[in-house]
């Protein structure tokens, strides 16, 4: 089964739909058509320059190139990441960079070597689209936990510091926020899973189904998808705070404040 | 007889703000302490200091003899009471309360049993039918004999004790004050509560971070 291509002319019938919102912004007074029109020529800039770009890559499949990529995607997360969650990157980019490229490293490699097995391994027809929908499902789990984490600390400081005080260690001290802020970051997660195929058709299986794949080939991707990312989420939200501890607080196990934007 | 704690021209700054300007004494075993002067003037940072709650620019804190430091400074926080003067007791009852410092490590092997958890809120001046109370119900000047029956229970000799009686009424805060005449224990008191003046032996006022009196004659106190 081939995927009906969309022309050039078609797609402009659905930048047409554009019109709607922008309509309905200037009636109401909303004021975020500029702003809408910027995002909507990035983002066809960007999806355009990725589409020649991924056309290169899946051509040339190199598994140098493919890790450079890779690399380019967990550098653009990491500094996304930090940048979101109110924190300075110079104090965590390293931390966070670990904790990113493992959490979903591991899930990516799982996926991908030994789940899919394709050949060559490297594949980037498989590895660079599993490996983007992960990384960039976790993104926002990361933002949520490590802003709650941080902030909720710098918000509490003195009910923090009376932990210390009774002889906690960091690792006892921070647990009540860590748990708080890896809660956070799963819940959403939790939430869709529970709902999906209800509430929402997932965007990969509608992509799949829509690329001529069968609905059961697309639910199998579908439910190691969420999986993964679900695991690697957690994964790299629990490592990034636990490694960006020695960054985040002093000798004394005091918060750092000049880590908070 | 030689010094339990020691300040040597510890100077202590936060964003820019200097809150304690060269601030040097001593305090031996036994000795009861307070600390008074104008708010803001930085007298709970002195307790906070010794405690590790911030890093000195300039100077040495010394307890027992060891430099507080990174290494030091959780042995340091685990010989040393600290009593805020606003509590922070978490939620649940009070028997949770009491018992919450018991989860961590440190405090483990010490966890009390239930006659020690009532002794404690006795000598705090409370009634161990409390015990089963949620603490979200409870007053202001409870909680603040609850944090004090908890840090009572951690049994340690030495404590740092911030306006811990401002909200209590003058019966409790009579009886409070008598527990900490403990000839054991070695107490830093930051209050203007007279009843802490009675029992003290070292009286040091603190103004704009800087020590402007210290002296063990009572009379010369002013406040």
């Amino acid at each position: 089964m081939e995927t009906i291509d969309l022309s050039y002319s078609s797609l402009l019938i659905i930048y047409a739909l554009m019109a709607i919102p922008f309509i309905i912004f200037f009636n109401t007074g909303v004021d975020l058509i500029k702003t809408t029109v910027i995002a909507l020529v990035r983002m066809t800039i960007q999806l355009t320059l990725v589409g020649l770009y991924l056309g290169v890559l899946f051509e040339l499949n190199s598994l140098l190139l493919n890790i450079t990529w890779l690399v380019v995607m967990l550098l653009v997360a990491n500094v996304n990441i930090i940048g979101s969650a109110g924190l300075k990157l110079r104090y965590f980019f390293i931390p966070a960079f670990i904790g990113v490229a493992v959490g979903t490293g591991v899930v990516v490699a799982v996926f991908v070597f030994i789940v899919i097995q394709p050949d060559p391994l490297y594949d980037a027809r498989y590895l660079i689209p599993i490996a983007g929908m992960i990384l960039g499902n976790c993104l926002k789990g990361n933002v949520m936990a490590l802003e709650r984490f941080y902030h909720s600390i710098h918000k509490n400081e003195k009910e923090f510091s009376t932990y210390l005080f009774m002889g906690a260690r960091l690792n006892e001290a921070v647990r009540p926020y860590f748990k708080a802020a890896l809660k956070a970051a799963s819940s959403p997660h939790v939430a869709t899973m529970a709902t999906i195929g209800i509430v929402s058709l997932p965007g990969m299986m509608t992509g799949q189904i829509l690329g001529g794949s069968f609905p059961v080939v697309a639910i199998k991707y579908q439910i190691a998808i969420m999986i993964s990312i679900f695991t690697a989420m957690s994964l790299s939200a629990y490592l990034n705070i636990r490694l960006s501890l020695k960054a985040g607080f002093d000798d004394f196990q005091n918060l750092r404040r000049e880590v908070l934007k | 007889m030689a010094a339990l704690i020691e300040f040597q021209n510890v100077t202590v700054k936060e964003q820019q703000n200097t809150i304690l300007k060269n601030v040097t004494f001593s305090v031996s075993k036994g000795e009861k302490v307070v600390i008074y002067g104008k708010s803001g003037s930085g007298k709970t940072t002195i307790l906070t200091t010794l405690l590790g709650g911030h890093k000195p620019l300039e100077g040495v804190v010394k307890y027992n003899g060891i430099i507080l430091n990174r290494e030091s400074i959780h042995k340091i926080r685990t010989s040393i009471a600290f009593i805020g003067q606003e509590p922070v007791l978490g939620e649940g009852t009070v028997e949770n309360v009491l018992l919450f410092p018991f989860n961590f490590r440190a405090n483990y092997p010490n966890k009390p049993d239930k006659n020690a958890l009532i002794e404690s809120l006795e000598k705090a001046g409370l009634s161990q039918s409390l015990l089963n109370s949620n603490v979200s119900g409870i007053s202001g000047g409870e909680k603040q004999r609850i944090a004090i029956a908890r840090a009572l229970l951690l049994n340690k000799n030495v404590f740092c004790i911030d306006e811990a009686t401002s909200a209590l009424d003058s019966q409790s805060a009579e009886l409070i004050v008598s527990v900490f005449q403990n000839k054991e224990f070695t107490v830093l008191s930051v209050s203007h509560d007279p009843r802490w003046f009675n029992i003290a032996s070292r009286f040091i006022k603190i103004d704009n971070g800087q020590i402007i009196d210290d002296t063990d004659d009572r009379t010369k106190v002013k406040m």
